[in-house]
């Protein structure tokens, strides 16, 4: 559970306010020997007391994790979080889909690869975008 | 309210204190030595400031968390962990929208474990550094690089260095 609170000085505006509140719960897990799941909560509480620096809306993200671990060389996965207001929020109503499939790869004993989609589905503006990345690590 | 050596000519100083707080709402077993819960609350008070003055942006953040006792510790123990320090610092210079550099530095320290009023010797000092640097080449595609290092600077922690290279499209 994390309560900001957040100062801005931006000449010639100034504001005080105390953020929003954020909790997070989560439960993980083994569905099986190679196949390790994660289910959560995220909640953005509307506790701003100042409308200009954002937020003004209860939302709520549950997620979803997969990862299947069971060969070294690779592991995919795939994470879904679910972007919504349960109240009526005017301008600041969200409805949103984003999903992820990473896939990460051993090259060699220090090099691993990582190759990632993702797509994400805005209902209310009817949009979609997408992102794909790829990369290398060496440790 | 200004701040800091550029107060004449700051453009923007954002600070943010918060906290966050931990339940021992995971599974734990008192005769496991590894569990999912750490059957204890943690409280973290957290406060940073960036401050943006042309091209050149700071970020610096400091957070302490603070624990309490597990009394149901393996085998009826009692596990005790001092508090844990954080303080870490960005420096970013954007050339032009879509290329700029970062360095970063960061150190945590603390966190000695007692079991039974007695130390386990394992306090934390960890250091960290970072550089950074991202270019896009059109709206949609850009790549990413960085050499990120930790070092401890006590007897318990890994000592490793790593280099993410990363391009990303978007459409």
């Amino acid at each position: 559970m994390r309560t900001p609170v957040r100062i801005t000085t931006l000449s010639p505006y100034d504001a005080r306010c105390s953020g929003n509140s954020n909790s997070s719960t989560r439960v993980a897990g083994r569905s099986s020997p190679g196949l390790r799941r994660d289910t959560g909560l995220n909640a953005d509480f509307d506790t701003e007391t100042d409308s200009s620096l954002g937020g003004n809306a209860l939302v709520l993200r549950p997620t979803l994790a997969l990862r299947w671990d069971d060969n070294e060389r690779l592991n995919p996965g795939n994470n879904v979080v679910y972007n919504s207001t349960p109240q009526e929020e005017q301008d600041n109503d969200v409805s949103a889909l984003e999903l992820q499939f990473p896939f990460v790869f051993k090259l060699t004993g220090q090099w691993s690869g990582i190759a990632s989609y993702k797509p994400k589905w805005n209902f209310l503006s009817e949009s979609d975008r997408h992102r794909l990345e790829v990369g290398a690590t060496r440790m | 309210m200004c701040c800091g050596f550029f107060s004449d000519f700051v453009d923007v100083v954002d600070r943010v204190a918060g906290g966050g707080t931990t339940f021992p709402t995971g599974e734990y077993f008192e005769d496991k030595r590894i569990n999912l819960g750490t059957n204890r609350f943690s409280f973290t008070p957290q406060f940073g400031a960036v401050h943006t003055r042309g091209k050149w942006t700071t970020e610096l953040s400091t957070s302490v968390s603070f624990f309490t006792d597990n009394d149901e510790f393996f085998n009826g123990k009692e596990h005790h962990e001092d508090p844990y320090l954080i303080g870490q610092g960005h420096l970013i210079y954007t050339f032009i929208p879509g290329l700029w550099l970062g360095a970063s530095l960061g150190y945590g320290y603390g966190g000695e474990s007692l079991i039974n009023q007695v130390s386990a010797d394992d306090r934390k000092g960890n250091l960290g550094w970072g550089l950074s640097a991202g270019i896009s080449v059109t709206r949609n595609f850009g790549f990413k690089i960085a050499c990120i290092g930790i070092q401890p600077r006590e007897d318990t922690g890994s000592d490793n260095d790593t280099i993410p290279i990363r391009c990303s499209l978007q459409w």
